[in-house]
């Protein structure tokens, strides 16, 4: 099988609003694929209609082969799935809940589980309603894992977790994900979790998916670059922007912009060229970077489309 | 079957401690209800105190099996995004019968056996109890299937709380619109006269199977698909059209066989309708008539019918179809009300107390003046115009008379002391007997399963003493008056369907006034002979005669 999981022209809405469009990406086996987008973007949306939680109104998601809206308990069996929103059975203590899941799962293991809730320092017998938000997403993340679930489904696990805690989770799961070889779906606003997570990006903004790729290329290909010229008149004269630019600033002497096509050599002789530099420097950029400068991108471009549209 | 078991074992773990207070409650209301006619002849702060707790209990017993499906259903509820189980290998199909296999067991069977064995406790009478059993879970199945239905619609208690407030709201503005719709389309009231008084069965048992079918195919839409509004147009269209064909069920299979009062009622030489050619009828002002139509100006005339060679322990309940036919026209309708008159000299013609009279002869009763109205049936309903214009002409009155027909007769008789019983299907005990200077005081239970189909049955009891060829009739006692008004029936009927019920009469009846130069009284002498004598009416069946009266005038 080349994916785990594949989305083609997915669509999805809700009543009149169309939460997702037309949305193609794959998860490739053993990877670990990171939705990410800002709030409204249609990531929790589009990871339900993949877990057969929300129906398609287009399109088609499958998982392990078999159409999302025919996912049964034989699939589900070998999908581990925890969210933020996820509502536990607030009632249970951790182990009943660890108890209550266990006969619904083949391989579940029970020395697995007793190992990630003694490293998750999960007090066994509380009732996972007097447990904080964070004990409950690792009460969730253990019954989840200790399945091996050959996919594991992500919703902003992590948000609203202080970084101690977070930083528990993002190693546990990264640690088993390499060590079992297990595709991981992951969305997330926590951009430095995905990062050291992440082998692929899907970006989605506005229900659609903007950008796809892996981490690697995606790494290799955006820059940040500052131009500087030999006087303010010169910066401010600066009426060319390469395809690929995004975000043009100029201060002073000083032009920066996101390179997006970055080859080394190519994009500073293109910079001196098109901004009469004197000196160019590159810089090379976080996933939160990149992220922020997509966003302010498409939000700039929509704000551009929105004054051509006569009224 | 193992996610059967998994999830059976964790909602009976989850729910213990309520399906444990609910059947106390359940067991409870029973006791409350075996005691409760005792203390209400005592009187004071005990009687107070359990009007309460038998308030409060009935109030846990109908809302409890509420709070106990919504734990249930929303546990994994079917329209939460958020579900956790919507994530795990759990078959929505095993599911559904999971929490269906559970409200049957917990919500439905076991409360029926808990309050079979509590009834069997309180009347020692295992029949009973176990004729409990089956109304219950009847009952229960359909209140519990339609909170599962509406549950399942909903995500939490909250919403299921308000669903449920809507809904009865929403069958209170439908039945209100349809029944107002029907009166003014088509109109129905004193109009149309009772075929019977055995009550059709039918209606009741197709709206059950409806309600079933209805709550059925919810539940199951909703755990198959988890599509919300497709479940509710599913419920909608399942449930107007089986509304539609309930109304149209031409097949009465439910309804019984009409009983024949005996070969002197087919006799028509021997039971004919007569008029009273001179007695006056009697104008009264119309009570009532068709909604949508106004009474004011609307006069009932009301006529000394009856239908003679009838046996005097027999109730009449007599309606009439009468056509008044003048040279230039006619009055018609059809009328079922009577009217008491009281007049000089009558012959206590439809009496209410004549057929107890007359089952209890020889004794006569200790208070004479209980002959103290006839009842005549009203032929008549005209306008004042019309009564104006033809009150005082003489017409031809045609009249089809209707009678229902029960018998009364002593069925048994307990000597005045407790513990003394009489009869079998249902039997009667004396609990306790007040003796006071001027009477007494005497609780009565019922035990046994009312059964609908037995043709209309009533009891009425007579404190009596054959040796002196006396009886008195008795005042009953309103049991659970200080209950909440909206509760007081249910309170003293209880949960147990009718399985026993207490009365208290005192005797002699403060309603009925002695008669002039009657001294006679109860006193402890008379006690000391005295039995209660157990009054059976039952419904025998219906008789008709017709009758033309050549001279009618309606106003003399």
């Amino acid at each position: 099988m080349d994916t785990v999981l594949s989305a083609s022209h997915l669509t999805c809405r809700y009543g009149r609003t169309e939460a997702v469009t037309d949305l193609s990406f794959d998860v490739a086996p053993g990877t670990v694929f990171a939705l990410l987008g800002p709030n409204g973007a249609g990531k929790t949306t589009t990871i339900r209609t993949v877990m057969n939680i929300l129906r398609p109104s287009g399109g088609a998601a499958t998982v392990f082969g078999v159409d999302s809206r025919q996912l049964a308990a034989r699939e589900l069996a070998t999908i581990g799935y925890v969210s933020e929103n996820q509502a536990l059975p607030l009632w249970m203590t951790v182990d009943d809940l660890l108890a209550y899941c266990k006969p619904f799962y083949p391989s579940w293991d029970d020395a697995l589980a007793a190992r990630l809730v003694a490293e998750f320092d999960l007090p066994r017998g509380r009732k996972l309603g007097r447990l904080s938000r964070g004990m409950r997403i690792k009460a969730a993340l253990v019954s989840s894992l200790a399945y091996r679930p050959r996919l594991l489904v992500l919703d902003e696990p992590f948000g609203g977790l202080d970084p101690v805690v977070r930083d528990d989770l993002v190693h546990g799961v990264l640690e088993l994900a390499g060590q079992e070889q297990w595709t991981v779906l992951i969305s997330s606003h926590d951009l430095d979790e995905v990062e050291r997570l992440a082998d692929t990006i899907g970006f989605m903004d506005g229900g659609r998916l903007v950008l796809c790729e892996r981490f690697a290329d995606l790494h290799a290909r955006f820059r940040r670059v500052e131009a500087t010229t030999a006087d303010d008149s010169a910066a401010q004269s600066v009426s060319t922007v390469a395809a690929g630019w995004l975000g043009v600033q100029r201060a002073g002497r000083v032009v920066r912009f996101i390179e997006t096509r970055y080859v080394e050599g190519d994009t500073e002789r293109r910079a001196t060229a098109a901004c009469h530099a004197d000196r160019v420097e590159v810089f090379p950029m976080t996933l939160r970077e990149m992220f922020v400068a997509l966003v302010r991108a498409r939000r700039d471009a929509d704000r551009e489309t929105d004054k051509k549209v006569p009224r | 079957m193992t996610e059967l078991r998994v999830v059976f074992l964790k909602d009976l773990r989850r729910l213990r401690w309520l399906l444990a207070l609910w059947l106390g409650a359940t067991v409870a209301q029973v006791v409350v209800q075996s005691v409760r006619a005792d203390l209400e002849l005592i009187g004071g702060a005990p009687q107070v105190v359990i009007d309460t707790v038998g308030t409060l209990l009935a109030f846990v017993v109908i809302l409890m099996p509420v709070l106990l499906v919504s734990r249930l259903v929303h546990d994994e509820p079917l329209v939460n995004a958020d579900a956790f189980w919507l994530t795990r290998p759990i078959r929505p199909t095993m599911l559904m019968v999971t929490k269906l296999a559970f409200g049957a067991v917990w919500l439905v069977v076991v409360p029926a056996v808990a309050e079979a064995i509590a009834v069997a406790w309180v009347t020692r009478d295992s029949a009973t109890a176990l004729g409990t059993i089956g109304p219950s879970v009847v009952l229960q199945a359909l209140w519990v299937a339609s909170l599962v239905a509406i549950a399942t619609l909903t995500p939490s208690t909250m919403r299921f709380l308000m669903s449920l407030i809507g809904v009865v709201a929403g069958l209170i503005l439908v039945l209100g619109v349809i029944v107002s719709l029907l009166a003014t389309s088509f109109g129905f009231g004193p109009e149309s006269i009772p075929d019977t008084m055995l009550q059709d069965r039918t209606g009741d048992i197709l709206q059950s199977v409806l309600i079933v079918i209805v709550a059925a195919a919810l539940i199951a839409s909703q755990y198959r698909t988890r599509r919300l509004w497709r479940s509710i147009s599913l419920g909608a269209v399942i449930l107007v059209l089986g509304s539609a064909i309930v109304a149209v069920w031409p097949w009465r299979f439910a309804k019984p066989a009409e009983p024949d009062p005996g070969p002197w009622a087919h006799d028509t030489t021997r039971v004919a309708a007569a008029l009273d050619p001179v007695v006056k009828p009697y104008v009264i002002d119309a009570a009532y008539d068709r909604p949508g139509r106004t009474t004011a100006g609307r006069k009932w005339i009301a006529a000394p019918i009856e239908l003679t060679g009838i046996p005097r322990n027999y109730v009449v309940q007599m309606g009439v179809r009468a056509r008044l036919a003048f040279a230039d026209g006619a009055l018609d309708g059809v009328q079922r009300v009577s009217l008491p008159v009281s007049r000089p000299g009558m012959r206590a013609l439809h009496d209410y107390w004549a057929p107890i009279r007359a089952a209890l002869e020889p004794s006569v009763p200790l208070r004479g003046r209980i002959d103290s109205a006839e009842q005549w049936p009203v032929v008549l309903a005209v306008s004042a115009e019309d009564l104006a214009r033809r009150g005082t002409e003489p017409g031809r009155l045609t009249v089809e008379a209707t009678a229902l027909l029960s018998e009364t007769r002593v069925s048994g008789s307990m000597p005045l002391a407790e513990g003394a019983t009489a009869g079998s299907a249902p039997r009667f005990v004396i609990r306790r007997v007040f003796v006071r200077p001027d009477g007494c005081s005497v609780l009565i239970r019922r035990i046994g399963i009312a059964v609908d189909n037995v043709p209309f049955q009533r009891y009425q009891f007579v404190l009596r003493n054959a040796g002196r060829a006396q009886f008195a009739l008795g005042d009953p006692v309103s049991l659970g008056a200080r209950s909440m008004p909206l509760l007081q029936g249910w309170v003293v009927q209880g949960s147990s369907n009718g399985a026993f019920a207490d009365m208290v009469f005192n005797y002699p009846s403060r309603g009925i006034p002695r008669s002039e130069g009657d001294e006679t009284d109860i006193d402890a002498d008379w006690l000391r002979g005295a039995d209660v004598a157990v009054v059976e009416t039952s419904y025998r069946g219906r008789v008709s005669r017709s009758l033309t009266v050549d001279g009618f005038v309606m106003k003399r």
